[in-house]
């Protein structure tokens, strides 16, 4: 249409107009825009203190600056969405932008490493660099040993690269992978649909509804990838472009109904194929083998991401979305061998409790969310923004599906890969956590659906409508995204005087040492893991946290002594997501008496059982007032941040 | 012609320059992003191009993910033979790239005969 306008122009009119409306609104003022938007982050980047946080995270210290940058983003984004002439370019740089500022602002503003659970994964590289080999038989951590795919891969660029381990690059670990998410996502979007527009708004929904943070530097992060990765590969190579209707005139039966439905579901689907060019049998040979080598690269290194691509495709297959229908059992196959041959000694010491949860849908469910009657007032504002945004997304694509299905698209493939990783939620809860993965999983095609709301065919969304909508719901995703992303900061960051008293123990502690904590929530076990026993206290029953507040001289000297096996205490190890019980005896040692036994008290446990009522608010303030009142414990480091108080025999 | 030589001279260049840096003392942010670009990219890139997907933001995506499975199951075979070696790895790796841009540059030189 605009071409058509342009072409009817006087000759000299032609530069001015085209100049005008075209390059102002679409190239230039999107630029100018962005340029605001960095000059305004750059200038809130000096003035976060992250030492201020409080129990709503980040978002309590971010200056009116930092926000107003995302929102000059998202009304820049808009506007170069809807112009008649947008440009990739223009609005990858807006993706790239909002990616850059969500995911390196905390790295750059704290300057260490985020998240107790990264710190652990450090560890294991740490092992590795230093071993040469995994030991499937470690009871501490040892899925890891038994997955240890990421692992192996961070190893080996620290060799090459020179580097003592991955705490250098470790924090950039979430700008990282949601950059690489990214390029998958794009390759996922443009085989679901031909309409730009459609396609970046996902993308650009899909970030700001991406909370869950699984994008640390772990294994599920890279296997998230790969997923992505896998299933952009079956959509836009491996789909089934020709189905015949095969529906019977004259339904009899229940079950014929039944199959005329089903044929007509995936009929109505086949329409929306994005026709890209067909591979030729070289190419498709290749492309069979990468999908072999990506089932394997995801079943080597997570437990949970192979059974999430096997339902997704089984779902894909039995609706015929792609032609592959052998994908489904050959990625059941690696994933079954895998296990099998690799990670048997795992599934020996965690079959009883994985089958135990299987079937248990609302204990898994439940499991997943914040308790509130104990949590701080801040994480009870900040859990229910999660179930908002999360409720959101959900009933967004809802409505995007009915109206994307009103104007004549039927996104099946959108759909079942959607609903595809629901089944988890009755295997188990995942350490807590299934309910996010599985919106996580959920996340790129929901988002799609989402945007299709706005966005429903190629006509729609030319009036001032769109433009609007689009843009008030991004200005209130932004603060939705920042209060659940950026809610549990506080316990989440780790000071530098907190790691300088990590640093210092780990130095000190002679092998065997038992170390023990309030909340494993602190610089732990990121460098000789395999050396030391840990003990949290916040995982043992309620009597014994309670025998530890009431009498702390006595409870901790028997738990720092003790060192008979089969002890009464026990330490609950969180391991990728599933829970292990170890005797406080770790194996790692087997002697009588640890060498040497440490209670580590840090700002980030405080922060932790202050958030989320783990542990009695003067839980910790009455371990480091009366433990020093006895000869057993002396006060060997402290630090504003820090203590470390050292039991003596 | 010249455009189609692009990656497998980058290809080169950078496997030959990561392999340099391995073998040296050189130690430094320098060597971290030339070896990360390289595992990251190159293995991948050399083999993806070979089939003409013709379509550079697929293939480059690709080329990722490629090249971060070759690194991990290596590796991870390495860990399981309690045969670790990075250097070999890392040969193996440089030899790839190196097969796949050599390859690359012969399909262009024909191309243009």
């Amino acid at each position: 249409m605009r071409d058509i306008r342009i072409s009817q122009l006087p000759a000299t009119n032609f530069f001015n107009k085209a100049f005008d409306r075209t390059i102002i609104r679409s190239i230039i003022l999107p630029i100018l825009l962005l340029a605001g938007t960095l000059i305004l982050w750059l200038v809130s980047i000096p003035k976060i203190d992250p030492a201020k946080m409080n129990d709503l995270g980040l978002i309590s210290v971010l200056p009116l600056t930092f926000i107003a940058a995302l929102g000059v983003l998202a009304i820049s984004f808009i506007l170069a969405l809807n112009q008649e002439k947008s440009h990739d370019s223009i609005l990858l740089l807006h993706v790239l932008v909002l990616i850059f500022i969500l995911h390196a602002t905390p790295q750059i503003v704290y300057g260490t490493l985020r998240y107790s659970w990264a710190w652990k994964h450090v560890g294991i590289v740490d092992y590795i660099q230093r071993h040469g080999s995994v030991d499937p038989t470690l009871t501490n951590l040892n899925a890891y040993h038994n997955w240890p795919g990421f692992f192996a891969l961070a190893a080996f660029y620290n060799v090459i690269a020179g580097l003592p381990s991955s705490l250098v690059y470790a924090g950039w670990g979430p700008l990282f992978f949601n950059l690489i998410d990214l390029g998958a996502l794009w390759m996922i979007y443009k085989s679901l649909t031909q309409d730009r527009r459609l396609m970046w708004f996902s993308l650009w929904l899909f970030f700001l509804f991406s909370w869950v943070g699984q994008d640390y530097f772990s294994p599920q992060a890279i296997s998230y990838f790969m997923y992505l990765i896998a299933i952009a590969i079956v959509l836009k190579w491996f789909r089934e472009r020709s189905i015949s209707s095969r529906e019977d005139p004259k339904p009899k039966m229940y079950f014929q109904r039944i199959r005329n439905f089903y044929h007509r579901l995936i009929a109505r689907a086949a329409v929306d194929v994005s026709q890209g060019k067909p591979l030729n049998s070289r190419q498709r040979l290749a492309m069979m083998a990468m999908m072999i080598l990506v089932f394997t690269a995801i079943a080597s290194s997570h437990q949970l991401t192979p059974l999430i691509l096997i339902s997704a495709l089984a779902a894909l297959v039995i609706f015929q979305i792609t032609n592959q229908r052998y994908l489904p059992v050959l990625m059941v196959v690696i994933t079954t061998v895998w296990i099998i041959f690799m990670a048997i000694g795992f599934l020996n010491g965690n079959l009883s409790w994985i089958v135990k949860s299987i079937g248990s849908l609302l204990d898994n469910v439940n499991g997943n969310l914040v308790n509130l009657d104990i949590a701080s007032p801040g994480q009870q504002l900040i859990a229910r923004i999660d179930r908002l945004l999360s409720a959101a997304v959900w009933i967004l694509g809802f409505l995007g599906l009915i109206r994307r299905y009103r104007s004549g698209h039927w996104d099946l493939a959108a759909i079942l890969l959607t609903i595809a990783p629901i089944p988890m939620l009755v295997l188990n809860s995942y350490g807590g956590e299934m309910l996010f993965r599985v919106y996580l999983f959920s996340l790129p095609f929901i988002t799609f659906l989402a945007a299709a709301l706005f966005y429903p065919h190629l006509q729609a969304g030319l009036s001032l409508k769109t433009p609007l909508f689009t843009a008030i719901l991004s200005l209130m995703l932004i603060p939705g995204f920042l209060y659940s992303y950026y809610g549990k900061e506080e316990m989440y960051y780790f000071s530098p005087n907190e790691i300088a008293a990590a640093q210092y123990l780990f130095n000190i502690a002679p092998k065997g040492s038992l170390i023990v904590d309030g909340i494993w929530d602190w610089p732990r076990q990121y460098t000789n893991y395999e050396y030391y026993n840990y003990f949290s206290i916040f995982v043992q029953s309620q009597v014994e946290k309670n025998r530890v507040l009431q009498n702390p001289i006595g409870t901790l000297s028997n738990i720092m002594e003790d060192a008979t096996p089969g002890s009464v205490y026990v330490t609950q190890t969180h391991v990728a997501g599933q829970t292990e019980n170890e005797s406080s005896t770790a194996s790692s040692t087997d002697q009588d008496e640890y060498p040497a036994a440490f209670l580590i008290i840090t700002r980030s446990q405080i922060a932790e059982a202050e958030m989320t009522g783990a542990l009695p608010a003067n839980f910790f303030s009455t371990l480091t007032n009366t433990l020093p009142r006895s000869p057993h414990f002396q006060v060997i480091y402290s630090n504003p941040d820090a203590t470390i108080i050292e039991y003596i025999h | 012609m010249s455009r189609k030589l692009f990656w497998p001279i980058l290809i080169i260049s950078s496997a030959i320059l990561a392999g340099i840096l391995a073998l040296s003392n050189v130690s430094g942010p320098i060597r971290s992003i030339i070896q990360f670009w390289f595992i990251l990219v190159c293995p991948g890139m050399a083999v993806l191009r070979l089939l003409k997907i013709q379509d550079n933001i697929t293939e480059f995506v690709l080329a990722i993910a490629l090249s971060l499975i070759f690194s991990t199951l290596l590796a991870e075979v390495m860990v399981f033979a309690h045969l670790w070696s990075p250097i070999l790895e890392l040969t193996i790796l440089i030899g790839i790239s190196m097969a796949g841009a050599g390859l690359q540059i012969r399909n262009t030189l024909r191309s243009t005969i």
